[in-house]
């Protein structure tokens, strides 16, 4: 049985309705809601954080995905869009996401700032007030270069390759401070070495006064008059490996300010289940994804010592040759690299008996590169039963064609790190090893499920605008149609961004959470 | 025609809800009905014969034949897997267990064009191959997610079991970045 740090409950097997009053709630403690609370209660804010998941101890990282998958990720890991084309990943649990993320920290482009202030017209965060908080987040998150001593040959392979096509590219960037290289940052670090709402903010946050419950799924923003009043929801059974998991007891929190940080299929699916105003129908509409497929490339040469990408910091090198941002961006697609445990990556290689045995066997062999797209393909969340969101998404033809691009080049760099083969994840796979069978790979081959895709940023489902007519909330996160209803998630993005979202979510949090302040 | 074509090869989504609207997985819980199969009275639960059905597929899917890695029925992979899906919504398990019944069930409910005009679970295994296969690679994409949702499933469910890992050279005892007390607390190395 875990101990708790003071300050925070879980209502989980609470039987009788719970009612609390408070100045502000924050539903979801993911990197927004994180960093809502710890300003908040550091000036002194009554305020409450909600989590649906559970608060999980570092000791508690069991390193086992069976184990630890339906515990960090919404839905247990199951989440996805409604044609099963795309798994959607995203966390649970105090600490959301950046309980299971690979730490990769990048500020907000400039062209995307400005093309948010041209086309959205939104207000005060393209200039040095925003980029100074920017700092202030990376010095407190300890954002720095991923060492070279940090870089595994999974990444080592993917930054021999980008170097000898001479494409642009180069080390990322992490928020660590104790990690000591186990490769589990999506399974759960057993270091503690995340500089994590849960290991930065939270404890700070408590101690000046904040507290949060646990073990509770937030339906419903309450209002009245146009002005929300607070939330209600369900305590849920987080039941790992347990059937049939209830709904328990409604809780009630009646507070002045509500805040959103539920990620943005979360929040927006509260916001529709509330039947807010939403005069212009726009609430849960817009979501982008970064789809991302990987690429396999096989170094079973003599020449190759294995690989064994499951150990060390699963991704320090990334290739930026074809990525560009603003609205005419001509190629738009992230090329990082990335590993799975292997339950996950069996899932993802083709076949199944002794054919995908063989490929297993290769496991420890491979190095494999991320095509993540930065979409203009948007999307839907409608709220379904409990935890359940569902999520409608295609890629249209351009992004499709980006997608092949992003494929094509993620196979180039690995053959000239050095791979003998290399697998495109498209239905059927598809092997290559030559320049000419990568330019084969076009938008003709690719479809629904071809590639197999994974999704881990949800974006801007209740974005932030000056005009009503074209945004959802206003330039300080606040709603346009409910005073005192603020967001402070992914949901904000006017358009998809491009990069790891979690330092533009904490820094755009803080910006919000200033403004729940002054109102 | 055209847009019927589309539906059902180009979007995933709409051809998935074609299924529905023929009434594929209803008519799957149906037969299984006729032929004495209860259905469990919560839809996001799994009656005995649709964990036989997975079990199934399991058992296929993780053929390895290979004297380093464990056969599925000794591995405990079945568990592993029912526990994953333990905890998923009950919306998402409902899906999942229609799944099981179209499987099992489909080709006697469509005929020849769509299966084997027998359950799944009575196939030998040459045809049960051949009717996974069809799946994986089937040109219709509701069927290809179809097979790629169970297979995720089942992958986990076996490839997490620790007697699977001396074979892909996968393991904790030699990774210098795992702290000395995560084994001591669990009296392994």
């Amino acid at each position: 049985m875990t101990i708790l740090p003071a300050g925070i409950t879980s209502l989980l097997g609470s039987t009788r309705e719970i009612r609390v009053n408070v100045e502000v709630v924050v539903v979801g403690r993911g990197a927004g809601g994180g960093m809502v609370f710890h300003d908040l209660a550091l000036a002194g804010v009554d305020v409450l954080g909600v989590e649906i998941g559970e608060y999980i101890a570092t000791e508690e990282m069991t390193l086992r995905e069976e184990q630890m998958m339906p515990r960090l990720f919404a839905e247990g890991g199951s989440r996805g869009t409604t044609d099963f084309a795309i798994n959607i990943m995203q966390g649970r649990g105090v600490g959301g996401s950046t309980l299971h993320n690979t730490n990769l920290c990048k500020r907000l482009p400039a062209e995307v700032l400005d093309e948010w202030e041209a086309d959205y017209g939104v207000e005060g965060l393209n200039g040095p007030e925003f980029q100074a908080d920017f700092a202030a987040v990376e010095k407190l998150l300890n954002v720095h270069c991923v060492p070279d001593e940090d870089v595994n040959p999974n990444n080592a392979a993917m930054a021999r390759g980008v170097e000898a096509l001479g494409y642009r590219g180069g080390r990322l960037k992490h928020n660590r401070k104790g990690c000591r290289g186990s490769g589990f940052c999506e399974v759960g670090c057993p270091n503690n070495g995340k500089q994590n709402v849960a290991k930065i903010l939270v404890p700070p946050g408590l101690a000046g006064g904040g507290r949060i419950f646990t073990d509770v799924r937030i339906d419903t923003v309450l209002t009245r008059g146009g002005m929300a009043v607070g939330v209600r929801g369900r305590v849920v059974e987080n039941a790992v490996g347990k059937w049939g998991s209830k709904d328990g007891a409604v809780v009630e929190i009646l507070a002045k300010r509500v805040v959103l940080s539920g990620s943005a299929t979360g929040s927006a699916a509260i916001v529709k289940r509330s039947g807010l105003s939403d005069p212009y129908g726009l609430a849960g509409t817009n979501l982008h994804l970064h789809p991302g497929a990987m690429v396999v490339g096989v170094f079973d040469g003599p020449e190759h010592a294995p690989i064994e990408g499951w150990k060390g910091v699963p991704q320090s090198s990334e290739c930026t040759e074809f990525l560009e941002f603003g609205p005419r961006a001509k190629n738009r697609v992230w090329l990082v690299s990335g590993f799975a445990h292997p339950g996950a990556s069996a899932g993802f290689l083709p076949g199944f008996g002794r054919a995908h045995g063989d490929l297993m066997r290769l496991y420890p062999r491979v190095a494999t590169i991320i095509a993540m797209l930065h979409d203009h393909s948007a999307g839907r969340v409608t709220p379904g039963r409990g935890e359940k969101i569902h999520i409608s998404y295609g890629l249209d033809r351009e992004d499709y064609a980006q997608m092949a691009l992003g494929l094509r080049e993620a196979a180039r760099i690995l053959l000239a790190a050095g791979a003998t083969r290399v697998m495109i994840p498209l239905s059927p796979p598809r092997w290559v090893s030559t320049e000419a069978e990568i330019e084969r790979i076009t938008v003709s081959d690719l479809g629904p499920l071809s590639p197999a895709m994974v999704a881990v940023h949800p974006m801007s489902t209740l974005w932030m605008g000056r005009d009503p007519r074209r945004s959802v909330v206003n330039s300080q996160g606040e709603h346009h149609q409910v005073k005192g209803l603020f967001v402070a998630d992914g949901s904000l993005f006017p358009t998809s961004i491009g990069g790891p979202p979690q330092i533009p979510i904490y820094t755009l949090a803080r910006h919000v959470g200033r403004s729940v302040r002054r109102s | 025609m055209v847009r019927l074509r589309r539906m059902l090869v180009g979007r995933g989504d709409e051809a998935a809800r074609l299924a529905q609207d023929l009434g594929l997985a209803a008519s799957a819980r149906m037969v299984a009905r006729l032929m004495g199969e209860k259905l469990a009275v919560d839809r996001g639960e799994f009656a005995g014969w649709q964990v036989s059905v997975l079990g199934a597929v399991l058992e296929r899917m993780c053929a390895y034949e290979a004297v380093d890695l464990p056969a599925v029925e000794v591995s405990g992979a079945l568990e592993t897997a029912l526990g994953f899906i333990g905890g998923m919504p009950e919306e998402s398990r409902a899906v999942l267990g229609d799944l099981l019944a179209v499987f099992e069930f489909g080709g006697l409910v469509l005929g020849p064009v769509f299966g084997p005009r027998a359950r799944f679970t009575m196939l030998d295994v040459v045809a049960q191959d051949a009717y996974l296969a069809s799946w994986e690679g089937s040109v219709l994409a509701a069927r290809r997610a179809a097979f790629r949702g169970l297979k995720s499933v089942c992958m986990l469910g076996y490839w997490t079991q620790t007697s699977t890992w001396d074979a892909i050279g996968y393991g904790f005892a030699d990774n210098p970045g795992i702290p000395e007390s995560f084994f001591e607390k669990r009296g392994v190395k």
